[in-house]
């Protein structure tokens, strides 16, 4: 019938930081636990750091800056979500003629 | 080296420095000017409440045991702090808005103000929380004596032994909690001098650790990499042994959960919370702040496994490096960092679990003891809870200091930290079915926390007694009873397993199949169901309140006398008169809005929480089953609005579909019409031509008398076959038009459509002889018998032969028919080699009055009507067959006249 309401730019962007608020806490799940995790225990070291220490401190840091990134872009005051509405078809209105 | 007395009166000092520190803040606080104490900033600080002595010292150890495995314990709050905007943002809110004062609470709250939930919570807690106390006096004294031990001769309280240090650090904790934290019964249950001390000690353990490890770092060693090189000298492994395995994920799992569960978190996350904002400073700053605790973490354990002596305990490198050193200041420094984790979390965890002592036991005693309240005065209740906080608080302390005494020479407490984590880890699925799944019956969360709780304490707690009781340790050998499969370490012969993981994995399946399946089984009642809609869509905008008078039995006398048992009389007065709500002898026919109940219950449920405030209502009958069943009926108007939105937008959608269908339809009736005054203006046009040449002919006639016989006769002869045409015209419209309306007769039998077809040809060979045409009648077919008239099919034939002889105008004009049995239908093809129909006639060729123009503008027009193929069309159709224009044998048209067989025999 009709094509899906615009939803309005501002609220987009709020939606997909919404979803990076719970994405990057996933993803870094995934990347702290094995087997993932198991690729850097392997006896090596970097800058006389054994390789693992240096990753997971590496991931750490990284979700910090993350974190301070999703604190200033998710939104402040907590509204409620917008009930949809019907849209209301112009096209489909009896013809006059 | 430093003398105990005076590490003892370093100790004392400190913790007079928190008293004063408490105390200014309270003050501040009452002067209204709490805004730095309420900024993000001190909210942040207060959370690190979860780096206890267990991590302050333990970390290092169990680096130094262990490797890696003490950063799982920092991961997992970092996780959850980091995606607080789902699950913290949700409880923080929820709380707020239900005064909710612990995480008992919270879950009878959910689970229909249940009490034997808030009573099995709590007690739980205390099971689980008591050891952990314990372990931190542990440290206290161990940490006293090592900073102290070299020398002691001299000193007065160089005698004092650890049994007596962490008695004596237990009263002090006592002491400072009891005045700190239950200064009042306060909304929410808020302790700002308290959170002002705790937020200085993690400032202080974070420091101090930072400055042990530079000291280590950079100052004994060259960098990083440098205490790396010096171990692996000493003949150490720098890289985890194993791979990193379940155990990791374990506790990966038990951390996040711990971050949520633990009593202490709780409270301090989610009650001391003054502002739901502060989550988003928090969501970065708190895992900054455990980032930053165990950076030094692994180099002062490397470091203090190359250079201290062999036997040293790891657990206490955070002290014996600066002291080996020489560098007593800092050990004195690392001394009071590790005192603060400790006392912090004594002081928080004291509170969080005498709140709910007093709120979840001792009151819902108190209440079942019959109608004390009006001997108890104003805020009666309110004393009655402070003083068995109070009570509850030195009860606490004591019994982790009993446990501390009674087992405190063995080594059982070293994995306290985690069993704790793993008890409490038991109200974690509880607490998501609460924020997330409606469905969640109290029934579920009573048998999931049960035997969770059950399962963990057979699997984790029972085990840690291996070492200090012969019992024990044989049952953990071999089972009760000589049950193999029940042993604690290998329960159901799962072996192989470490301990913390097999444990974790029995207990939280058991759990959560208990809640899922419980819950699935059992009936909410109303006050469960109005409660999980409340928790579960908190984030909804309407929550459907709206103001109704109850009838439920209490006067507004009786409710302002319970409000001010509890929250006093200045604090009900101006509930009360905030409301208009008369009271006094005038007041007594005046009903009170459930809305105001409700918000007087939140009131009071923030001071005593949600399954005692609802008791007490219902005591005096405010709250009372009338009032709850309007509740659902408040509920139910608010889904019959929602089901009436729903039918209009069906119905709009409805109207939607109708307004287009009849668009389509008048579209329709558009082009009838066009078509019909396209038929009119044809037919009149068809029937002019005629007319006008009989009428000019006639004129002549008329008007020249003397015209010679020849001419005349030619003059008559035009007329007649003029009107002859007109006649054939008119008859066509009339067939036309009676085929169309299904009038006229119609002689439909058996009949066989060869013989009619032969019939055609013989009326067709006069024409095609005329023409010199030769028309050829291939494969003949033995019988086609089909269901039709004979001579309206003998009519389409003619008709299309004759087309197809009238239009051939090739050099040796060919016809060709040929007729098949075919798949149960009788075809009949009949082509020629003319011009053929051009591309633009395919879709219209059957069309009322169309005829062919022929391409070159030279060409006669056609003398055809331009009805015969539409009512041959028609009539094939009436006998259910089909004419069409497909693509023949010769390359002129083809047409294909396709009609079903039938069974019976031709008459």
């Amino acid at each position: 019938m009709s094509a899906p309401r615009p939803v309005p730019a501002r609220t987009e962007v709020r939606r997909r930081w919404q979803d990076a608020g719970f994405v990057i806490p996933a993803f870094a799940a995934l990347l702290l636990t094995p087997p993932f995790l198991n690729l850097f225990a392997v006896r090596r070291l970097l800058f006389g750091i054994p390789l693992e220490v240096a990753y997971l401190f590496t991931i750490w840091t990284a979700l910090v800056l993350c974190a301070v990134v999703l604190s200033r872009r998710l939104p402040r005051q907590i509204d409620p979500e917008p009930v949809d509405s019907p849209p209301i078809d112009k096209s489909a209105e009896p013809d006059k003629s | 080296m430093l003398s105990p007395d005076f590490v003892i009166l370093t100790a004392v000092a400190y913790v007079g420095l928190l008293f004063v520190i408490a105390y200014f803040s309270d003050a501040q606080t009452r002067r209204g000017k709490a805004g730095f104490l309420r900024s993000p900033l001190v909210y942040t600080l207060s959370i690190s409440v979860y780096c206890t002595s267990w991590t302050f010292y333990g970390a290092v150890g169990t680096a130094a045991r262990d490797g890696l495995e003490f950063m799982a314990v920092y991961m997992g709050p970092t996780l959850v702090f980091v995606g607080w905007w789902f699950l913290l943002r949700k409880l923080v809110w929820v709380c707020h808005s239900q005064g909710i004062t612990s995480i008992a609470d919270l879950l009878s709250s959910r689970f229909g103000k249940s009490s034997s939930l808030a009573v099995l919570v709590t007690l739980i807690a205390m099971v689980t929380i008591t050891p952990y106390i314990a372990l931190q006096l542990k440290a206290i004294a161990t940490s006293i004596q090592t900073v102290s031990s070299a020398r002691g001769h001299g000193d007065r309280l160089a005698g004092l032994d650890d049994v007596s240090l962490a008695l004596g650090a237990a009263v002090g904790m006592a002491l400072f909690s009891i005045f700190f934290g239950t200064r009042n019964v306060d909304v929410r249950e808020q302790h700002l001098g308290v959170v002002a001390a705790i937020a200085f000690e993690a400032a202080v353990k974070l420091l101090a650790l930072i400055a042990v490890g530079l000291f280590v770092v950079f100052g004994m060693s060259g960098g990083f990499g440098d205490v790396y090189a010096r171990a692996v000298e000493a003949g150490f492994d720098i890289h985890e042994r194993e791979p990193f395995g379940s155990r990791w994920i374990a506790i990966l799992i038990l951390s996040s959960s711990a971050i949520l569960c633990l009593p202490r978190q709780f409270h301090i996350t989610v009650i001391e919370n003054s502002n739901e904002e502060h989550l988003r400073t928090a969501g970065w700053a708190f895992p900054a702040y455990l980032l930053l605790m165990s950076t030094f973490t692994l180099p002062i354990a490397y470091y203090g496994l190359a250079t201290m002596p062999a036997g040293s305990n790891p657990d206490m490198f955070v002290l014996t490096l600066p002291m080996a050193a020489g560098q007593d200041g800092l050990a004195l420094f690392a001394f009071i960092g590790g005192f603060s984790s400790a006392t912090s979390m004594i002081i928080i965890a004291s509170i969080a679990l005498s709140i709910m002592v007093s709120n979840h036991i001792v009151l819902p005693l108190a209440l079942s003891r019959g109608d004390k309240l009006v001997e108890t005065g104003e805020k009666g209740i309110a004393r009655l809870l402070l003083r068995s906080r109070r009570i509850s608080i030195a009860v606490i302390l004591l019994m982790g200091f009993l446990y501390f005494w009674l087992t405190g020479e063995s080594d059982a407490l070293a994995p306290i930290g985690l069993i704790s984590f793993a008890g409490v880890a038991q109200f974690l699925p509880a607490l998501l079915a609460a924020l997330y799944w409606r469905q969640a019956h109290v029934y579920g969360a009573l048998s999931g926390i049960l035997i969770g709780t059950a399962t963990w304490a057979w699997t984790l707690f029972l085990p840690s007694f291996t070492s200090s009781s012969l019992t024990i340790a044989s049952l953990v050998a071999h089972g009760p009873w000589g049950l193999t499969a029940l042993r604690p370490e290998a329960l159901f012969g799962m072996e192989g397993l470490d301990p913390l993981v097999h444990s974790v994995f029995w207990s939280l399946f058991f759990n959560v199949t208990a809640l899922i399946f419980v819950s699935l089984l059992a009936k909410q009642n109303i006050m469960e169901r109005v409660q999980s809609g409340v928790f579960v869509d908190i984030f909804r905008a309407d929550q459907g309140a709206q103001t109704r008078v109850i009838r439920g039995s209490a006067t507004t006398d009786e409710i302002f006398f319970v409000a001010e048992r509890v929250l006093g009389w200045h604090r009900a007065q101006t509930l009360f008169e905030a409301a208009n709500i008369p009271r006094g002898d005038h007041a007594l026919d005046v009903a009170v809005s459930s809305e105001f109940i409700a918000r007087l219950e939140r009131e009071l449920a923030s001071s005593i929480g949600a399954a005692s405030a609802h008791v007490l209502l219902t005591k005096v009958g405010a709250d009372d089953r009338i009032s709850l069943e309007e509740v659902m009926q408040i509920a139910g108007e608010t889904q019959q609005a929602i089901e009436y939105s729903h039918e209009l937008e069906e119905k709009s959608h409805k109207l939607r579909l109708t307004a287009q269908q009849l668009q389509e339809a008048n579209a329709r009736l558009h082009e009838l019409h066009r078509q019909k005054d396209d038929f009119l203006s044809q037919v009149s046009h068809e029937v002019r031509t005629p007319m006008t040449s009989i009428r000019s002919i006639s004129q002549i006639l008329l008007r020249e008398r003397d015209l010679d016989p020849d001419r005349r006769s030619r003059f008559i002869q035009t007329i007649h076959q003029e009107s002859a045409r007109l006649t054939r015209l008119l008859d066509g419209i009339l067939d036309m038009s009676a085929l169309e309306h299904g009038e006229g007769t119609w002689d439909i039998r058996p009949i066989d459509g060869e013989t009619v077809l032969a019939r055609a040809f013989i009326v067709c060979e006069a024409l095609a002889r005329q023409h010199a045409i030769a028309v050829e009648h291939h494969p003949q077919v033995p019988d086609a018998q089909i269901l039709g008239d004979p001579d309206r099919l003998c009519q389409v034939f003619i008709n299309i032969i004759a087309n197809a002889i009238a239009h051939n105008d090739a050099k040796a004009p060919v016809v060709q028919v040929l007729s098949r049995v075919e798949g149960g239908k009788y075809v009949v093809d009949i082509a020629d080699n003319g011009k053929g129909i051009s591309a633009e006639y395919h879709s219209n060729i059957f069309d009322k009055f169309m005829r062919v123009q022929p391409s070159d503008a030279g060409a006669a027009v056609p003398s055809g009507l331009g009805l015969g193929l539409n009512i041959s069309y028609t009539i094939i159709q009436k006998m259910n067959g089909r004419l069409e224009l497909v693509d023949g044998p010769l390359e002129g048209a083809c047409f294909r006249i396709t009609l079903p067989l039938s069974e019976d025999e031709p008459a």
